[in-house]
């Protein structure tokens, strides 16, 4: 059993590493290697303590879409941009949860 | 609600300008013929009622009769179109609560005469001393310990038992060691919680830019190469009706608190439940379980509600836009409530409690929940400290000779 808790632990560094690293590159592969204890322990607390954890209302709750009026109209291109994600965007952003970022990592109280 | 009028009003009656609609809430009485008092087995007419996990239904344990309470939402009016809804609607087992009611109520026993006292923050039921019937409270006190509609337990007590246990046996590594070795899952408790169900109908203008990626490519810049982005940018809006069914909120205050300093989230993320499928308030759902009160009013919920509705309407709005796969920022969010309909629930919840005492004294409560009608389990399991920092700083130490590794040979 101490080995599955360890083997998932792992697999959850070498996500966040994987996704976190831009193409593969080597130095910030290994820069991320430097961050393995901090990020196994954040790992572990979540996985025990659950502090992250809500209800997912804006998903789970039943809601219907009626009348539905839409209009898409262009503006402008924007040339060579170095973030991957559009300045501001707030079209994901959850502002009903009981629960702040910094409660949630434990830094509240 | 009524509205006294003087008696001696002589306003003449004459035409005059047009008096606006009252505007205050519908109440749609849910309490209507319910009864205090003896609450009889329709078979054999003694009191001895519960509920029956295995078939949701009502059980005498006299005669073993069963049968099914009174279907709740749809029946007491509370669940018509949302499309339709306008101004608010609310069960009167949602009413406001007076802060002089008493908590602690007194009924004459209907069967011999005696005066028997509940107290309805722990629960809405008592037997009466003399001659051991039991006594059941229905009738709505503005005090917030009955409320509209109950949904029964479905999860039996050996389930929930079972899905605690395995929950904790996947987290026994870091477990602290006191918890580990005083864990008994069978002191689990069946609670019935407090919650508001609202069903929203509103009107819904979005409006704001979005941009589409037409073109990922890397330049050099010095020695290194860096990757940017070409994107058209658009103006978007997107105007709906949103109906939401059964968006469910706390309606207790204690359990509304989500801070770092308890784990009430936990409670709070075995939610949905399958609200539509509740009956109407009966004591005897209630019996063998504990209750909490309602102490929260629609006026206090509402603003959660609200802003609850406002991402929804977000989420659903983004079921349109995956076009605009950089995202989209609105700019200006109007979500108009038209119609809200408020009912009070209590819903199922088998709750591990476990208090926790810390080396400087401070105390934390931890849960471990279960859903009693989906089984979702979600808990807190306190965490040996030294035994994860001691591992953490083992991770540190390869980490970083991998790392040192990594770089050299990366050049």
């Amino acid at each position: 059993m101490d080995m599955s808790v360890l083997a998932d632990a792992a697999t959850g560094i070498s996500f966040t590493i994987g996704t976190g690293s831009d193409g593969g590159d080597g130095s910030n592969f290994g820069l991320l290697l430097l961050l393995a204890g901090p990020v196994f322990y954040g790992l572990m607390y979540l996985r025990y303590r659950n502090s992250d954890k809500r209800h997912r209302h804006e998903s789970e709750t039943r809601a219907e879409m009626h009348d539905l009026k839409v209009r898409d109209d262009r503006i402008k291109s924007i040339k060579g941009v170095s973030n991957s994600r559009m300045r501001g965007a707030n079209n994901t952003e959850v502002r009903g949860a009981r629960r702040g970022i910094t409660e949630t990592l434990g830094l509240g109280d | 609600m009524s509205h006294p009028y003087p008696e001696d009003s002589t306003t003449p009656e004459q035409p005059g300008p047009l008096q606006p609609e009252p505007t205050g809430p519908r109440v749609v009485h849910t309490d209507g013929d319910a009864k205090d008092g003896l609450v009889k087995c329709l078979r054999c007419g003694a009191t001895e009622i519960s509920l029956n996990v295995a078939t949701g239904q009502l059980r005498c344990h006299f005669c073993r009769f069963e049968w099914q309470g009174e279907a709740g939402l749809a029946n007491l009016g509370l669940d018509g179109d949302i499309g339709e809804l306008s101004g608010i609607v609310m069960g009167s087992g949602s009413a406001d609560i007076v802060p002089s009611t008493d908590e602690v109520l007194t009924f004459k026993c209907t069967a011999c005469g005696a005066e028997v006292v509940i107290d309805t923050a722990h629960g809405t039921q008592a037997r009466c001393h003399w001659c051991r019937n039991k006594l059941s409270m229905n009738q709505q006190v503005p005090n917030g310990a009955v409320p509209d509609v109950v949904l029964p337990f479905k999860l039996p007590k050996d389930a929930a038992v079972a899905k605690i246990r395995e929950f904790v046996t996947k987290r026994k590594f870091f477990a602290h060691p006191r918890f580990t070795a005083e864990f008994n899952p069978e002191n689990v408790m069946g609670v019935y919680l407090p919650y508001m169900v609202v069903d929203v109908n509103a009107h819904v203008t979005l409006t704001g830019q979005g941009e589409h990626q037409t073109r990922s490519y890397t330049v050099k810049q010095g020695d290194n190469d860096r990757r940017v982005y070409d994107a058209d940018v658009y103006h978007v809006v997107r105007d709906f009706e949103l109906h939401v069914d059964d968006l469910t909120v706390e309606s207790s205050s204690e359990r509304l608190n989500q801070t770092a300093a308890n784990s009430n989230n936990i409670i709070n993320s075995i939610m949905p439940f399958d609200v539509e499928n509740s009956v109407r308030y009966d004591s005897n759902y209630l019996a063998g379980f504990h209750s909490e009160r309602r102490d929260s009013n629609i006026d206090q919920l509402t603003p959660i509600a609200h802003v609850q509705a406002g991402d929804i309407a977000r989420h659903k709005a983004n079921e349109t836009l995956q076009f605009y796969d950089r995202g989209v920022r609105w700019d200006h969010e109007q979500v108009r409530v038209n119609g809200q309909r408020w009912v009070s629930a209590y819903l199922p919840v088998w709750l591990y409690s476990y208090h926790q005492t810390k080396s400087n004294g401070r105390t934390f409560l931890h849960y471990v929940a279960v859903n009693a009608r989906t089984g979702e389990t979600m808990g807190s399991v306190p965490i040996n400290q030294a035994k994860l920092l001691g591992v953490s700083a083992v991770v540190q130490v390869v980490g970083t000779i991998a790392g040192i590794v990594v770089m050299v040979l990366g050049g």
